[in-house]
């Protein structure tokens, strides 16, 4: 209520709007009041500025959508790629490269990274923006400079994770005999890796894609806070800050709903990559 | 000692590295906390408007920050709230996951449906989502914040719980036991949970990063540690300012937190692969041959693994260094950061 009305609000006030927002019923009706309009689209007002929660955190939903996007092609192409050279040469010191790399980018906190990179490219290099953001459709060069140092902070950290697992998929897969066969007929390396094991290694590979969204949506939070990015997971820490709840839980309700849809989208792409998984 | 000569497994190699490097990180680690006022140069709350913003000198090691305060001692104290908030949130963890999990397991029926179901509420939010959530709906504080770690974290052990109990309750030896008469609760700790331990001790380990990540994240974003509390998440934080014109305040405490968490990491890493039942059977049964303890820990474990109370079966198979068990798929938490 002091959060509404202020300080100074008379307790007179204070009853009457406890009353106009139904917190005066018992908690399982206002629960229940909440869960009917949030099915119908209704998230309620924001406390501070008084707008539509839905509308506030839809207007977020494309820069956030697009950081996600980016970070998640960063971690992809570094993490496969990495992942297949470290596998295809087992015990090689490229491999032990790879593998001090990952250690490395898996325990380094995202918040650090974001601000090292802050400090290389935007303060001494002068390269990329350190905050901000630009329209991919307005003006897609500066909305790609805006970009970069959030994509790879966020990118990088999940291209460790990516890394280990496309290694170990990699040489379960390698170990097969389908691959001594296919060595054995004469084929040269890189087709035995790149055609016939990479794709059945990368079914492991999609499920941790699936779960580490869950990671890169929390990594967001983070890092959309650190470059001033305004998606939604910088509208959840300042409406956090400013204790404006029907926004939070909309911001809450908005990313668990992306990750929950990410990982349907997960289990439906099996399918594609793996013909024996069949869903009745 | 020239391991590969007793037939120390070439695969463990790697996994003795990462153990050895785990263990001695962890080991500063608590010594640096435990000797934190002894360590430490300076008073880590200590303001010193005459030295703000200092650059790193035989003075100040690490250099001062905007109050004047000396990095090196705040990093120094900093590892106590580490420690902690990761040892506590990580227990809270472990015990209701250990407790939920093997009433899940070993119950079966509408109990293990309920709890479950809840589990699977609370993975259906991303991990730091659901932390920063709670702590938003509880008050910023570092109780609070390790109580949401521990909540986020408490599905990941009841899952792995429920899992091994599952697999080990159809064991003869717990047919065996129930038998003779052995009460539930009897049987879930001493003869089920016993077996659990590998699993739960390598999970606790990793999680134990996480959960250090996790709070530095929280403190970071002013929802764990509270000024003028020395924290690595918080250091970084109020660092945010100055990066610019003092990149040290922001090096040294990021730079802890990587180091600790990589400890905790390796130790991880390397207890999954000299536990793992392929090189149990085979390398380490090799070296028991040298070292009477851990060959008695391995006819215990063993013992365990096949089910069996032939003490001639399990002499047997230490010694054979048989593969006994399947091979476990590594586990992935890459959404619990």
């Amino acid at each position: 209520m002091q959060v509404m009305y202020g300080i100074m609000a008379s307790p007179e006030n204070i009853e009457m709007a406890r009353r106009q927002l139904g917190l005066d019923k018992p908690v399982y009706i206002q629960y229940l009041v909440w869960l009917t309009n949030m099915l119908q689209g209704n998230f309620g007002a924001s406390l501070r500025t008084h707008r539509p929660v839905l509308q506030s955190v839809l207007e977020r939903v494309p820069a956030t959508f697009l950081l996600t996007m980016a970070s998640m092609t960063i971690a992809l192409v570094i993490g496969i790629l990495s992942g297949v050279v470290s596998a295809s040469k087992p015990g090689s010191k490229l491999d032990y490269i790879g593998a001090v790399l990952a250690q490395l980018g898996m325990s380094m906190p995202d918040f650090w990274l974001g601000i090292i990179l802050i400090l290389v490219f935007s303060v001494r290099l002068q390269i990329f923006p350190s905050s901000g953001y630009a329209s991919m459709i307005e003006n897609p060069f500066e909305s790609l400079r805006h970009l970069a140092l959030p994509a790879i902070t966020v990118g990088t950290i999940n291209a460790a994770i990516i890394t280990r697992m496309t290694r170990s998929s990699m040489l379960e897969v390698l170990s097969q005999d389908y691959i001594r066969t296919a060595r054995s007929k004469g084929l040269s390396e890189r087709l035995v890796v790149y055609k016939h094991a990479l794709k059945n290694s990368l079914i492991p590979v999609v499920t941790v894609v699936g779960t580490q969204f869950g990671y890169l949506l929390g990594g967001v939070i983070i890092v959309e806070t650190i470059f001033a990015y305004p998606g939604v997971g910088r509208l959840l820490y300042t409406s956090i800050y400013q204790r404006d709840y029907p926004l939070v839980q909309g911001s809450v309700l908005t990313l668990a709903f992306a990750f929950c849809l990410v990982n349907l989208i997960v289990d439906i792409l099996y399918l594609f990559l793996d013909p024996r998984i069949r869903y009745d | 000692m020239k391991l590969r000569s007793i037939g120390w497994p070439r695969e463990l190699d790697s996994a003795q590295v990462r153990l050895s490097v785990g263990t001695s990180i962890i080991a500063c680690l608590i010594l640096l906390a435990v000797l934190a006022p002894f360590l430490s140069p300076y008073d880590p709350e200590e303001t010193n408007p005459n030295e703000r913003i200092q650059p790193p000198s035989l003075t100040h090691v690490f250099g001062t920050d905007h109050f004047g305060r000396d990095i090196l001692s705040r990093v120094i104290f900093g590892s106590r709230i580490s420690l902690v908030v990761g040892i506590i949130s990580v227990g809270i963890a472990l015990f209701t996951g250990i407790f939920l999990g093997s009433i899940a397991g070993y119950y079966r029926g509408k109990m293990d449906e309920t709890i479950m179901r809840t589990m699977d509420a609370l993975f259906a939010f991303p991990a730091i989502l659901l932390a920063i959530a709670l702590v938003a709906v509880l008050g910023p504080s570092i109780t609070n914040a390790m109580m949401a770690i521990g909540v986020v974290y408490t599905p990941y052990f009841v899952r792995l719980v429920r899992g091994v109990v599952l697999s080990v309750r159809e064991n003869d030896f717990i047919r065996a036991a129930r038998a003779l008469g052995e009460s539930n609760i009897y049987i879930i700790f001493r003869e089920v949970l016993p077996n659990c331990v590998a699993p739960i001790l390598v999970q606790t380990t990793t999680f134990l990063a996480y959960a250090i990540l996790m709070e530095a994240a929280l403190s970071f974003l002013g929802l764990g540690t509270q000024p003028p509390t020395p924290s690595w998440g918080r250091m970084l934080s109020e660092a945010r300012g100055f990066t610019e014109d003092a990149p040290w305040i922001a090096i040294f405490p990021g730079a802890a937190i990587m180091i600790a968490v990589l400890g905790f990491n390796s130790l991880g890493d390397g207890l999954r692969d000299i536990l793992d039942p392929r090189y149990l059977g085979t390398g380490l049964s090799r070296l028991a041959s040298i070292i009477p303890s851990l060959k008695s820990f391995l006819e215990r474990s063993t013992l365990r693994r096949i089910g069996s109370s032939d003490e001639k079966l399990v002499r047997e198979a230490v010694h054979q260094g048989q593969n006994l068990s399947k091979r476990r798929k590594p586990v992935v938490h890459s959404n619990a950061r």
